[in-house]
């Protein structure tokens, strides 16, 4: 629900006169408020008067009870049930969706897993693509130039100055999402977690071990 | 007051209009709104009573015609507010702001299109592989 033709401007002063396209003719996915609180923070961080990475923590402050957690009960349950997680490996929105996940504007939710030889990372090269609705929202760091160009070109270096220090023969995969793609990892379950129960496991998965920039 | 305290008093303000489900923002320009106020306020552009009042003053005034029904009404008095308060300092320069936006709409588009182009393959299926791969010590 829109109350945008409704929406009173008179009292906002002309220097930021808005043109925004109400119809979103050309962008869907971009509200003009997504657009203004992108501008705003770019602006103020340009001008020295806040620092976005400080804006990151207070929002994952409130997403961590959230986003995260639903992924690491996908997650807790794919460990625990083998035929979920055949279900997941094969249509990871259909799956998440048996959880009460995902929402009507859900791309396409590919799971991707780890194992001993092999070890997923996921990148947005163009944005942040990113699967929000089981994640809650991107860390700053996803976002960055850095990462985003990095992790294409030398992914096996970018995880070890991350902290996550791959065997040499252990094969990396990265995979770029795209609006219509949203990828997430399905980590190895840890050693000594087979008598956890399903609500345990959820616990100890990490956002970072689902976007593959670190193992439990 | 420390900072989290802070923040927990805000996070009443905000419970109390009602969250969609258990989302504490229905979607990331809510949280990243809700954060850039809280980040402000913490380096002293304007305390958190100054937003409040700010945020009360815009809800009051869409209020005259109509109801705030889910976050994306809440949090969008919350950009005026914070407009509000970023004109009232005089931080915002001239049209600094809507050429920003239109960098914004113009780089989101061409995204887009560049996305569209390459997520799908010749017959219009969903193209899902790796972007790279490295072997690793064969």
């Amino acid at each position: 629900m829109t109350a945008h033709d409704d929406h009173d401007h008179d009292e906002h002063d002309q220097a930021h006169s808005h043109d925004h396209d109400h119809g979103h003719s050309h962008d869907h996915d971009k509200p003009w408020q997504a657009v203004r609180t992108e501008a705003m923070e770019t602006l103020l961080s340009e001008l020295g008067v806040v620092d976005s990475n400080r804006v990151d923590e207070i929002v994952s402050f409130y997403e961590e009870g959230i986003g995260p957690k639903s992924g690491a009960r996908v997650v807790a349950k794919a460990w625990t049930d083998s035929a979920f997680k055949a279900r997941l490996l094969a249509n990871g929105l259909e799956a998440c969706a048996e959880l009460g996940l995902g929402g009507p504007e859900t791309e396409y939710l590919h799971v991707v897993e780890n194992s001993p030889s092999v070890h997923n990372v996921i990148v947005c090269t163009l944005c942040s693509c990113y699967p929000w609705t089981i994640l809650g929202l991107p860390p700053a760091w996803y976002k960055s130039s850095a990462y985003r160009s990095r992790l294409v070109r030398e992914p096996r270096r970018v995880l070890s100055e991350l902290g996550l220090a791959l065997d040499d023969n252990v094969k990396i995969q990265v995979w770029d999402s795209v609006s219509e793609i949203r990828y997430l990892v399905l980590p190895e379950r840890p050693a000594g977690t087979e008598a956890m129960t399903e609500e345990e496991l959820a616990a100890i998965v990490t956002r970072d071990s689902m976007i593959g920039v670190s193992r439990l | 007051m420390d900072v989290n305290q802070e923040i927990e008093d805000l996070r009443e303000l905000v419970g109390g209009y009602g969250t969609d489900d258990d989302h504490v923002f229905a979607e990331p320009w809510q949280a990243r709104a809700f954060a850039l106020a809280l980040a402000l306020s913490e380096r002293g552009l304007f305390s958190l009573r100054d937003f409040q009042a700010a945020l009360i003053g815009r809800i009051i005034s869409f209020e005259k015609s109509q109801c705030i029904a889910g976050t994306a009404d809440y949090y969008t008095r919350w950009i005026e507010a914070l407009e509000d308060l970023l004109e009232q300092k005089g931080v915002l320069p001239g049209d600094r702001l809507s050429l920003l936006e239109r960098d914004v709409v113009e780089d989101a588009a061409s995204r887009k299109v560049h996305q569209r182009m390459t997520s799908r393959d010749e017959n219009g299926k969903l193209r899902i592989a790796p972007l790279l791969v490295d072997p690793g010590f064969i």
